[in-house]
């Protein structure tokens, strides 16, 4: 559902992502981990088509990102990790224009509208302007503008960002269900316990290179950890988060 | 009927549709408004264009006399679609042509299955709205004057609604193909230069012809005193093509009439034809591209601390508006453009005074050469003026929370900004004048005099501007219409104002040394009694000058 090759991309001179290889297939929930500026949401933004490989290839439901690229953007949906939503339209009228996007019909558009606005207790907030709304109801609507579409494939990157703990269990609920309907969700996270618990499948990348791959007991015993946060501390060679923290005070003492 | 065509042109028409319309929801909703004297207003989705629209009709009332006055219809409506043609040319010059450049929904729409040719309709359309609202609002009086000014002949009405709209069209379209080509053409490496050249360039050109069609055509042909369509030259003068629909209109069929016209209407459709079979198909990849673009160039920026941005900017309040102020011109496109629109002005200004000939002395001369040399005067109190109202809004408003939740003072923001534009804009330019002053006056201390008199006043006018509207920098949203709005207000009313005032300086106050002196102190404790006052309107609006993130 998801292949890439070789798949790399220069800013510049910087190297952002470096021959990048993934199969990731229907009914999978993939995890893509990594630390801060390791690569995630660039490989993201060119699996979206936001972005353009330097070279390599890239797949996304059996259609080239590159060269065919609205094939493609009609079968996923997306949710962005800034959740970059109109904010001066109601949660209505943005899914509506999402739907007329992706030529859905006006009726069923409605019907999917008022059915996502409910799940998300968002439907007494239908008609307000998205300006007032908290982070956490923003990002209700970008994952309800992701999955009006019904989409193939999901790419999410921090969905969960701002969610209160009950949208945040609905989420992972639907996920579930969603993977075992057959879809693909392409899932970027920091919250490795979710990560460790909903992923069926994980990729962790550093400085751009993907450094492991499986499932996420396979990652955890492959790194001799108790759990994948450990696993991936030392798999990113992040040092001792105390020992950091303690020189950081230290220096910030003196200064 | 449209959908048809767009069916042919492949340009899904249901999301142009829907494009289309959430881009105008969303320019009329941008919120916050402040009105005349900042008091804060509630949300007025259409009140800015209103205002816009009723200025450009009340103009439209003077354009509408000079048709209906002289009955030299094709020389007449060549002043009129030139007027239209300038005003909608600065309008896409100083913020429309950023609508097609800029990538800011790119994030929102990027991934989205939207044609590239699709996208670029959507916001050729949403240009074209305001273009034509504007168009309309410019030259519905003058429209309806024709339908009289020879006599009831509807025809000649309906020649002149086609002539300024076709005008008004053209000059946008030109533009608009003209940037996007570049985005089209140029790689998004040098992108960014290219844009800024081409920015001062078109800047040049459309102020330029702006100030030289008064000098082509001679102030007798202004009074219709001349006929300037018997000499050819004025056929290879743009606004010339669309007024000959109106000669066509009284009859005449000559070549003269019907080859302009005809050559008009093949260069509309041309430059459709490019825009949207040739430049809309790689749009949507250039403009991510043109976005990962500012990204790198934002991820090697150099550290604040080896930035020099001079004494008076070294620390607290003034440091931080100063590092803003030039973080936006490098990373904001909007921004850039818009200072790089008005800045050829004033060397433009400077060229057009010189080439009447020497500058001469007040002092000695009194008003006898004011008029050729005015253009020198008007860019000090102008200019500042232009680059102050710039410095308000920002596509990035939200990001000066840091303002608000910060332990700043808001009144030594809002004065920074002003001071910023003092010491990096106001001073060289006076600068350079006084050397030319020096050169051309007939004794050192009437240039010095003369400066310090041109600095104060323009420094007043600074000061004015921020006690009616004073905003931290870039705090408050983008709204469409309202940058150019603010600078053609500016453009029209600064120079009755300030030419005013110096003509009666030049007259009654500098043959009189001691009303001089007296002149020198008046500015200068109205500079210090203003500045005060400043900060307590701040001080006392500082419950009002609140984040609108």
């Amino acid at each position: 559902m998801i292949e890439t090759r070789g798949l790399t991309r220069f800013f510049g001179a910087k190297m952002a992502l470096s021959d990048l290889d993934l199969d990731i297939r229907p009914g999978e929930i993939f995890g893509f981990l990594g630390p801060n500026g390791a690569g995630k949401s660039t490989t993201v933004k060119i699996l979206t088509g936001l972005l353009e490989p330097t070279r390599g290839t890239a797949r996304v439901a059996g259609f080239d990102v590159t060269s065919q690229p609205i094939e493609v953007k009609k079968r996923f949906g997306y949710v962005p990790e800034n959740g970059a939503l109109y904010e001066n339209l109601s949660p209505a009228e943005y899914l509506d224009l999402v739907a007329c996007l992706h030529h859905i019909p006006p009726q069923v558009a409605a019907t999917r509208i008022d059915d996502l606005l409910g799940l998300f207790h968002l439907i007494e907030n239908r008609s307000q302007r998205m300006t007032e709304f908290s982070k956490g109801m923003k990002q209700k609507v970008a994952l309800s503008a992701a999955l009006i579409t019904k989409p193939e494939v999901l790419f999410l990157d921090e969905p969960l960002n701002g969610l209160d703990a009950n949208a945040a269990m609905l989420v992972k609920a639907l996920l579930k269900q969603m993977a075992a309907q057959g879809k693909t969700v392409f899932f970027c996270s920091h919250i490795l316990d979710v990560v460790e618990r909903v992923c069926t499948r994980i990729a962790i990348i550093n400085e751009g290179r993907k450094i492991v791959e499986g499932t996420p007991q396979e990652i955890i015993n492959s790194a001799g950890a108790s759990t994948l946060e450990e696993a991936f501390g030392q798999l990113t060679g992040v040092r001792d988060a105390a020992e950091s923290t303690a020189e950081f005070l230290a220096a910030l003492d003196k200064a | 009927m449209i959908r048809r065509l767009f069916e042919r042109l492949e340009i899904d028409y249901e999301q142009w549709r829907a494009l289309s319309r959430t881009s105008l929801k969303l320019d009329f909703r941008v919120g916050g408004m402040r009105g005349v004297l900042g008091q804060q207003n509630q949300e007025r989705p259409s009140g800015q264009l209103i205002g816009v629209v009723i200025f450009y009709v009340f103009t439209g009332i003077f354009l509408a006399g000079f048709a209906l006055m002289n009955k030299n219809v094709f020389l007449t409506s060549t002043v009129l679609s030139a007027y239209i043609m300038f005003m909608i040319g600065s309008i896409v010059l100083i913020e429309y042509n950023s609508v097609v450049l800029s990538p800011d929904d790119f994030e929102i729409l990027g991934y989205r299955p939207i044609s590239s040719r699709t996208f670029f309709v959507a916001r050729l359309t949403n240009v074209f709205f305001y273009v034509g609202v504007m168009a309309a609002a410019m030259a519905i009086l003058p429209i309806g004057a024709y339908f009289f000014t020879l006599g009831f002949r509807p025809l000649l009405g309906l020649a002149a609604l086609a002539a300024f709209f076709t005008a008004a069209f053209s000059v946008t379209l030109f533009m608009i193909v003209l940037y996007a080509a570049m985005l089209a053409y140029v790689h998004p490496n040098r992108l960014r230069r290219v844009l800024s050249y081409l920015q001062l360039l078109t800047s040049f050109v459309i102020f330029g012809s702006y100030a030289l069609i008064p000098r082509i055509m001679g102030n007798d042909a202004l009074t219709a005193r001349l006929v300037p369509e018997e000499k050819p030259w004025l056929l290879l003068f743009p606004p010339a093509w669309y007024a000959s629909y109106l000669r066509l209109a009284t009859g005449d069929i000559q070549v003269t009439a019907w080859v302009p016209a005809l050559v008009s209407l093949v260069l509309v459709g041309l430059l459709l034809v490019y825009a949207v079979r040739n430049l809309s198909l790689d749009y949507s990849r250039r403009l991510g591209a043109l976005r990962a673009r500012s990204e790198e160039i934002a991820a090697s920026r150099e550290s604040l601390r080896s930035r020099s941005i001079g004494f008076l900017f070294r620390s607290g309040e003034p440091r931080a508006v100063a590092l803003l102020i030039r973080s936006q011109f490098r990373y904001d496109q909007k921004f850039r453009l818009s200072i790089l629109g008005i800045l050829p002005l004033t060397v433009f200004y400077l060229i057009m005074a010189l080439s009447s000939g020497p500058i001469p002395d007040p002092f000695v001369a009194g008003l006898k050469g004011f008029g050729d040399s005015m253009l020198v005067y008007l860019a000090v109190v102008l200019f500042p003026l232009m680059l102050q109202t710039n410095l308000k809004n920002s596509d990035y408003y939200q990001a000066s929370w840091i303002f608000f939740a910060s332990p700043m003072h808001r009144d030594r923001l809002v004065l920074a900004a002003k001071n910023f534009v003092v010491m990096y804009f106001l001073v060289p330019y006076l600068l350079m004048i006084g050397i030319l002053f020096g050169y051309f006056y007939a004794a050192l201390w009437h240039a010095g005099v003369q400066l310090l008199v041109l600095a104060m006043v323009a420094h007043i006018v600074l000061q004015i501007a921020v006690f009616i509207s004073p905003e931290v920098p870039f705090s408050r949203p983008i709204k469409k219409g309202e940058r150019s709005a603010r600078m053609i207000l500016i453009m029209m009313i600064m120079p009755i104002l300030t030419l005013g005032f110096l003509s009666v300086v030049f007259l009654l106050v500098y043959p009189r040394p001691i009303l001089t002196a007296g002149l020198l102190l008046f500015l200068v404790l109205l500079t210090f009694l203003i500045e005060r006052l400043l900060r307590v309107r701040i001080q006392r609006r500082l419950g009002a000058l609140q984040y609108r993130g």
